[in-house]
């Protein structure tokens, strides 16, 4: 079930009565009330792959009450490695098996051998990359014993399936959203009113500023040979917010969605397009997996301690996986290279943490450094995005070269027949940057004019959601 | 939870208020255009008139006119049409015409050749229509038109 469709409309206003009108007086009810409402949110998509959230969740959770009884470290080892492997052995296969079986065939054929393909067709389960990453959290944490495991099971089944945040984030920790489940949730008004606030920002995220913005990304990445650098740049801008519309709208919803029946989940952008440098890039965009590869992969494998040539692994493994992590394709895996090469010098150099602050601080407006830092950090980005948006190597060297050496070719945007103007989309994007800018300065959120905001906020996303708008979002995939 | 539900309705009252006053205010959106199902065919709704708009900010604005047979045509009624000489134009949305004023299309246009008024231009076109439903309503038509020619093209006008 998508955030931004009628069935969703539909369904939050039941869940919502049902919750809090006829389940409020009895906790356990209420968590089993959350898993089958999430259940029925992920079934609504493919009830088929309920089957593997729901073994997922049987093997983490009896392996964390083996953890709690077992002293034995070997023994203790092998449980979680059975946990990781489980995981991540599902994940492998719905989402690599193909790519690792393409790769081995052309390896083997530029070896001369050629071997007959047998592909499997199969279908990426919805937000398997997001709820393995969160179960196998609560284990690796159990087995850190940064976690006492759970008892309840309803309790640790509402935690994986949590409908908000099941598909697409943000990857929450067990330590944080766990402990949720044990209490009693109260109705706050100003935490619900700010959910909904919340909830109508991020579709403004999404239908405004994305939906508008992937009309011409997806026409542009799609005849790319045709057009000329310069509409090729306007293309990978657009999908430079796109996705930062689509990704972080989906977060907001769920933030939002979840302050509504009383949880609090962690924030998952901090402005990231106001970053100086790639490190406070990375810092602001997609937090919950950035850390979460942080503190389970970076930190194990030494981070950034010891010599330089561990750190230039330890940083590249980071962020090649984290490329991995979003595709089984080859540009993914460049786009996370990219980044490194970005981080590594400001590691080396340690500057990775010269802008732990943000931009302008105590100051209205940037100084003239700054902007020039943001612009560059910015473009940098761009330059990433496009290997994320191709959908080959090929495609994506191509229209970089493109944009270099500004190629001639049709324009799209000067072109008298198709006649096309983008103020609408740039006025949209403006707007969006200066609440975003805002929102850096202001250091306690007003809610006295929540109200108008929400009107507001309403009446645009109706207004000016495009009207062939493609309902899905891009992070699903993943 | 009183408070919560009150001011949700109360915003969602609000919105709806100032969606249908900004919409009446700037014409921004289009009178709706009902589809139905006559004769088998997906057509307009007969009876139907309104503009229609379109653009990002409705700069494309149209009227249109569905006259009984369910096509968007100033001749209300293709059948009853006392004008001798009769052209037929099949089509999708080129012969359909919403991005003109209904007084404006194609058929109106080539009818306006002919000053003396001697012929009549039926336009049968939905946005959409494939070569199926070309041939379906070629079929349908046959029984009530004497053809001299017919025209095939590989345009939008077929």
């Amino acid at each position: 079930m998508l955030f931004n469709s009628l069935d969703f409309a539909v369904f939050l206003p039941i869940v919502f009565s049902l919750y809090w009108f006829v389940t409020n007086h009895n906790l356990r009810l209420q968590n089993a009330l959350i898993v089958a409402a999430s259940y029925v949110f992920y079934g609504w998509w493919d009830w088929r792959f309920l089957s593997l959230i729901i073994f997922s969740t049987l093997v983490d959770y009896s392996i964390g009450r083996r953890l709690k009884n077992e002293e034995k470290q070997s023994t203790r080892k092998v449980l979680l490695w059975t946990s990781i492997i489980v995981n991540l052995g599902f994940l492998g296969f719905f989402k690599y098996y193909n790519f690792f079986l393409d790769n081995f065939i052309t390896a083997f054929s530029f070896f001369g051998q050629e071997i007959q393909p047998n592909t499997l067709n199969i279908i990426l389960p919805v937000g398997i990359s997001f709820y393995t990453f969160q179960t196998l959290s609560y284990t690796i944490d159990v087995y850190k014993k940064k976690l006492e495991p759970t008892e309840d099971f309803i309790a640790f089944s509402a935690f994986v399936c949590f409908f908000p945040q099941l598909v697409a984030g943000p990857i929450e920790r067990a330590t944080n959203l766990l402990p949720q489940f044990y209490k009693k949730r109260n109705f706050e008004y100003d935490k619900a009113v700010d959910g909904m606030r919340q909830i109508l920002w991020g579709l403004f995220k999404k239908v405004v500023i994305a939906d508008n913005c992937a009309e011409y990304v997806n026409l542009i990445f799609n005849n790319y040979q045709d057009y000329n650098g310069s509409t090729l740049l306007i293309g990978a801008i657009f999908f430079t917010f796109q996705i930062y519309g689509d990704f972080s709208g989906y977060s907001d919803i769920a933030i939002g969605t979840s302050r509504l029946f009383g949880f609090d989940l962690k924030q998952n952008f901090a402005t990231p397009y106001f970053s100086r440098d790639i490190a406070e890039f990375w810092r602001r965009w997609h937090i919950s997996l950035s850390t979460w590869f942080r503190d389970y992969l970076y930190i194990p494998l030494g981070g950034s301690r010891g010599g330089t040539l561990m750190k230039v692994r330890n940083t590249f493994i980071i962020f090649l996986v984290s490329g991995f992590w979003h595709g089984a394709n080859w540009t993914f895996i460049v786009w996370g290279g990219l980044n490194a090469l970005y981080f590594l010098p400001l590691l080396l150099l340690k500057h990775n943490r010269t802008n732990l602050g943000v931009v302008a601080e105590g100051r209205m407006l940037p100084s003239l450094r700054e902007l020039f830092q943001m612009g560059t950090t910015f473009m940098l980005t761009v330059l990433t995005w496009v290997f994320f948006r191709s959908d080959s190597l090929n495609q994506a060297f191509e229209i970089i070269y493109s944009i270099i050496t500004l190629k001639e070719g049709n324009s799209y945007f000067l072109n008298p027949i198709s006649n096309q103007s983008i103020s609408k989309e740039i006025v949209l994007i403006l707007f969006l940057l200066l609440i975003e800018y805002a929102s850096l300065k202001v250091n306690k959120y007003n809610n006295r004019f929540i109200f108008i905001q929400i009107v507001i906020l309403a009446i645009m996303v109706t207004l000016l959601a495009p009207p062939a708008s493609d309902l899905s979002f891009i992070y699903f995939q993943f | 939870m009183k408070k919560f539900l009150s001011t949700t309705f109360l915003a969602v009252i609000t919105v709806l208020i100032f969606l249908e006053l900004i919409i009446r205010a700037t014409g921004i959106t289009g009178s709706a255009l009902p589809f139905t199902s006559l004769d088998g065919e997906y057509k307009l709704m007969p009876g139907e008139q309104g503009i229609w708009v379109k653009g990002p900010l409705g700069n494309i604005r149209s009227s249109f006119q569905i006259n009984n047979q369910g096509y968007n045509s100033t001749i209300l009624d293709y059948e009853n049409d006392p004008v001798e000489f009769k052209i037929a134009l099949i089509g999708d949305s080129y012969i359909q015409g919403l991005h003109v004023n209904v007084e404006e299309s194609i058929g109106r246009l080539i009818e306006d050749i002919y000053t003396d008024k001697t012929i009549s231009v039926h336009e049968f076109g939905i946005s959409s229509w494939n070569a199926y439903n070309f041939l379906q309503i070629a079929k349908e038509i046959e029984k009530k038109y004497d053809y001299i020619f017919v025209l095939v093209t590989d345009e939008d006008l077929s």
